[in-house]
C-alpha cells in the first residue's frame, strides 16, 4: 500500500515536473520576448529593403518593428508615431485591380474592418501608379495602398491610426511613394 | 556465486496490466494537455478550412494516408514486443497536438527574441534553426516522458523509446505539413495565381516525401530512445542515464539545427533538382546515424529475446537458422520471400504466422522470468499470476507448433533463407566508421572507399567470412563522395 502512494506521489511530481518545462518553455520564451523593445531607431536617409528587391526610405523618426519584419516573406513593419506602417512585397502574375481586390478581401476577412471601394491613384518617385483606399474600424481609420511592376506586388497598411491621430496622411505619403522596385531578383 | 548480467531491455510486466491507468495523475494531465492541444490546433485548423476549403481538405487527406506507410514501417521496427495501441495513440496526439499548439507562441517568441538581439534579417534566416529545434525537441521528447510516467513497464528497451519517439514526431509532422500545405496555398492566392491545389502537392512532395524521413519523425525517435535508455538501464548511475539522455536530445537538436539552417536554401540555383540534393545534404546523414543506432537497438533487443526459445532447445518451437533469421527485419523478411519462391504466397504467409507466434512466445518466456528467478517475490500474492503466465506459456507454445503444422504442409521444414554467414572484421569497423564521418565532411569518404575495397580483397583472398560493413562502409564512402562532388560542381557553376 505505501508503496502504491510512494508511486503514485512520483508520478505526481514527474507530471508536476513536464508541466513545469512546458510553462517555461510556452510562457517563458514569450514573457522575454514581451520584455526586449521591439522597436529599432533606423537612420536618418537609411533605405530599408522590404524584400523581392523592392525597398523603402522611411521617414525621419520612424523606427523599424524587428518582431513584426519577415524579410524572407518580403514584410516590413514600421512605427511611425501612434501609426503602423505595414508592406508586403512578393511575386505576383496579376493585374493592379485583381491585386486591389485581393488586397480588400484579405483585410475584410480577416479583421472586422470597413473598406471603402473608392480609389485614387498615387504614384511613386519611380513613376510607378498604384491605387490607394481607405478604411475604418472601431474608432480607428486606415490607408491601404498597392503597387504592381516588374512581376512584383506591393501591399500597404497603416494600421493603428486613431481618428484623431497626429500623423496624417500626407505623413506616410511620402514614404509610399519612396518604394523603389529594384531590376531583377 | 550469482554472475549479474548488465540490463539491456528490461522484460515485458509479469501482469497483463492496462497501459492507461486513470488513478495515475500522469493520465489526468495527459487527458487536460490533450483537450488543450485539441482546442488550440482545432481553432487553426477550422480558421484555415473555412478559408481555404479544398485545399485544406486534400491537404487533410494527403497527409494523413502519409500517416500509414509510417505506422506500417514503425510496425515492422517493433516487431518484437509490441507497444499498445492506446499508449501510441497517446504518442501521436501528443505530437499532433500538445506539441504543435505549446510550440506556435514558443517559435515565433524565440524567432523574435533572436530578431531583437540581432536583427530582423538574422532573425528571419537564423531563428527557425537557433530557436525551433530546443522548442520543439523538449515539447515533443515530453511526450515520451508522459508515456514513461503514464506506463513505465511499456519502456522495456530502448527500441520502444524509438518507436514512442517517433510516433510523437509523426503526429507533430503530419499537423506541421499541414499548416505548411494550406500557408503555401495563401501565398499562391496571394500571388494571384488561380491554381491553388499545387501548393499543396508541391508541400507534399517536398515535406511529405523528400524531407519526411529525416525530419520530425527521425529527431525524435532519436529522443525518444535516449529516454528510454534512461528508464531500462537501471544498472547504470542515474547520472551516467541522465547524460546519454540529454545527449540524444541534444543530437534531436543538431539534427534539426542543420535541418533548419539557412544552408543551401538557394537549391544551388537549380530549381526543383537543386533543392532536392540540398535536402539530401542537409538530412541523409543525420538519417544514417539514427537507422545504425536503432539496429544495433533491434540487435541489443533480439539478443534478450530471441535465446529464451533457444534455451528451450526444441526444434519444434525454434531451430539455430530460424533464431538467427528472427533477429532482424531483413532475416524475417528473407525466409518469408524464401518460402514464397518455393511453394506460393501462402508458404509465406504461414512463414509470417509462425514467426509471429515465435515472438509471443519469447516475449512470455520473458515475461516475469526475472521476477521467478528472485526467491524474494516468491509471495503467495503472485503465485496465482505466475501460474496464470504458466498457462500463457503454453497456450503461446501450442500456437508455434500449430503454426509449424501448418508450414510442414507445404514441404518446409524450416523458416530460414539460405545465406552466408558474415563475421566482424576491423576493417569493417573502420569502413563504417569513416564512410559515416565523411558524409558529414569532405575527404573521409575516400579513405572509407579504400578501406571498403581493402576489406573485400581480403575476404576474397583469405578462409575470412564476408562481413557486412565492409560494404556498409564502401557503399556509405561511394555516397559521400558522390554527394560532396555533386555539391562542389554546382557551387562551382553557379559561383
Amino acid at each position: 500500500m505505501k508503496v502504491a502512494v510512494r508511486v503514485r506521489w512520483r508520478n505526481a511530481a514527474g507530471s508536476i515536473a513536464v508541466l513545469v518545462l512546458i510553462a517555461v518553455i510556452a510562457y517563458g520564451l514569450p514573457a522575454i520576448d514581451r520584455l526586449l523593445p521591439a522597436e529599432q531607431r533606423i537612420e536618418p536617409g537609411q533605405r530599408i529593403e522590404i524584400g523581392y528587391n523592392v525597398s523603402v526610405l522611411p521617414p525621419d523618426g520612424a523606427r523599424l518593428d524587428v518582431a513584426q519584419t519577415r524579410p524572407r516573406q518580403g514584410i516590413l513593419t514600421l512605427r511611425i508615431r501612434d501609426v503602423t506602417l505595414w508592406l508586403r512585397a512578393s511575386d505576383y502574375s496579376g493585374t493592379l485591380g485583381d491585386a486591389l481586390s485581393q488586397l480588400q478581401e484579405e483585410m475584410e476577412r480577416r479583421s472586422d474592418v470597413r473598406v471603402s471601394l473608392s480609389t485614387d491613384w498615387i504614384t511613386t518617385g519611380q513613376g510607378i501608379r498604384g491605387l490607394r483606399g481607405t478604411y475604418t474600424a472601431s474608432g480607428r481609420r486606415g490607408h491601404y495602398a498597392v503597387f504592381v511592376a516588374y512581376g512584383r506586388r506591393v501591399d500597404v497598411l497603416t494600421r493603428g491610426q486613431r481618428l484623431n491621430s497626429k500623423v496624417s496622411w500626407e505623413d506616410i505619403e511620402g514614404c509610399i511613394q519612396s518604394i523603389f522596385f529594384g531590376s531583377g531578383m | 556465486m550469482t554472475v549479474t548480467r548488465p540490463i539491456r531491455v528490461r522484460p515485458a510486466p509479469l501482469t497483463r496490466n492496462r497501459a492507461l491507468v486513470p488513478k495515475q495523475p500522469a493520465f489526468w494531465v495527459t487527458v487536460g494537455l490533450l483537450a488543450f492541444g485539441a482546442w488550440k490546433i482545432g481553432t487553426v485548423v477550422i480558421s484555415l478550412v473555412s478559408w481555404y476549403p479544398g485545399p485544406a481538405l486534400v491537404a487533410g487527406m494527403l497527409f494523413l494516408l502519409y500517416t500509414v506507410p509510417f505506422i506500417l514501417l514503425v510496425s515492422h521496427v517493433d516487431y518484437l514486443e509490441r507497444e499498445p495501441f492506446s499508449l501510441l495513440t497517446v504518442a501521436l496526439l501528443w505530437g499532433g497536438l500538445v506539441a504543435t499548439s505549446l510550440a506556435l507562441p514558443a517559435n515565433s517568441a524565440g524567432r523574435n527574441i533572436v530578431a531583437k538581439l540581432t536583427s530582423p534579417w538574422t532573425g528571419d534566416s537564423w531563428g527557425p534553426a537557433l530557436t525551433a529545434p530546443p522548442v520543439e525537441e523538449t515539447l515533443k521528447a515530453l511526450g515520451v516522458v508522459m508515456i514513461v510516467l503514464l506506463a513505465r513497464s511499456h519502456i522495456n528497451s530502448v527500441v520502444d523509446g524509438f518507436v514512442y519517439g517517433a510516433f510523437v514526431g509523426l503526429g507533430f509532422q503530419v499537423v506541421e505539413d499541414f499548416t505548411y500545405a494550406v500557408g503555401a496555398v495563401a501565398d499562391a492566392d496571394g500571388s494571384g495565381s488561380g491554381d491553388l491545389l499545387s501548393p499543396v502537392f508541391g508541400t507534399f512532395v517536398v515535406r511529405g516525401f523528400l524531407g519526411g524521413l529525416w525530419t520530425h519523425t527521425m529527431f525524435t525517435a532519436l529522443a525518444g530512445a535516449g529516454i528510454a535508455y534512461a528508464v531500462v538501464h537501471t544498472d547504470y548511475s542515474r547520472r551516467r542515464r541522465i547524460m546519454v539522455a540529454l545527449l540524444a536530445l541534444v543530437g534531436a537538436c543538431a539534427m534539426h539545427f542543420v535541418w533548419n539552417a539557412p544552408w543551401f536554401m538557394d537549391g544551388f540555383d537549380l530549381g526543383l533538382g537543386g533543392l532536392v540534393l540540398a535536402l539530401i545534404i542537409k538530412g541523409l546523414p543525420g538519417f544514417i546515424v539514427v537507422i545504425l543506432l536503432l539496429r544495433y537497438a533491434l540487435e541489443i533487443e533480439a539478443d534478450f529475446y530471441t535465446p529464451r526459445l533457444v534455451e528451450l532447445n526444441d526444434p519444434e518451437i525454434i531451430t539455430p537458422g530460424e533464431a538467427k533469421a528472427l533477429r532482424s527485419v531483413a532475416g524475417r523478411i528473407q525466409a518469408r520471400r524464401y518460402a514464397r519462391r518455393r511453394a506460393g504466397p501462402r508458404a509465406g504467409r504461414a512463414v509470417r504466422l509462425l514467426q509471429r507466434a515465435q515472438t509471443r512466445l519469447a516475449v512470455e518466456l520473458a515475461r516475469g522470468a526475472h521476477l521467478e528467478e528472485q526467491p524474494t517475490v516468491r509471495l503467495p500474492l503472485l503465485a496465482s499470476v505466475v501460474e496464470r503466465r504458466g498457462s500463457a506459456r503454453e497456450r503461446r507454445r501450442r500456437e508455434v507448433l500449430q503454426a509449424r503444422e501448418r508450414l510442414r504442409r507445404f514441404g518446409i521444414t524450416e523458416a530460414v533463407a539460405p545465406q552466408s554467414a558474415s563475421s566482424r572484421t576491423w576493417v569493417g569497423m573502420w569502413a563504417l566508421g569513416v564512410g559515416l564521418i565523411g558524409l558529414l565532411a569532405p575527404g573521409p569518404s575516400v579513405g572509407a572507399v579504400g578501406l571498403g575495397l581493402w576489406g573485400l580483397y581480403r575476404t576474397r583472398h583469405s578462409s575470412e567470412e564476408a562481413d557486412k560493413r565492409v560494404v556498409d562502409g564502401l557503399v556509405l564512402g561511394c555516397l559521400g563522395i558522390a554527394l560532396w562532388t555533386i555539391t562542389f560542381v554546382l557551387r562551382h557553376v553557379n559561383g
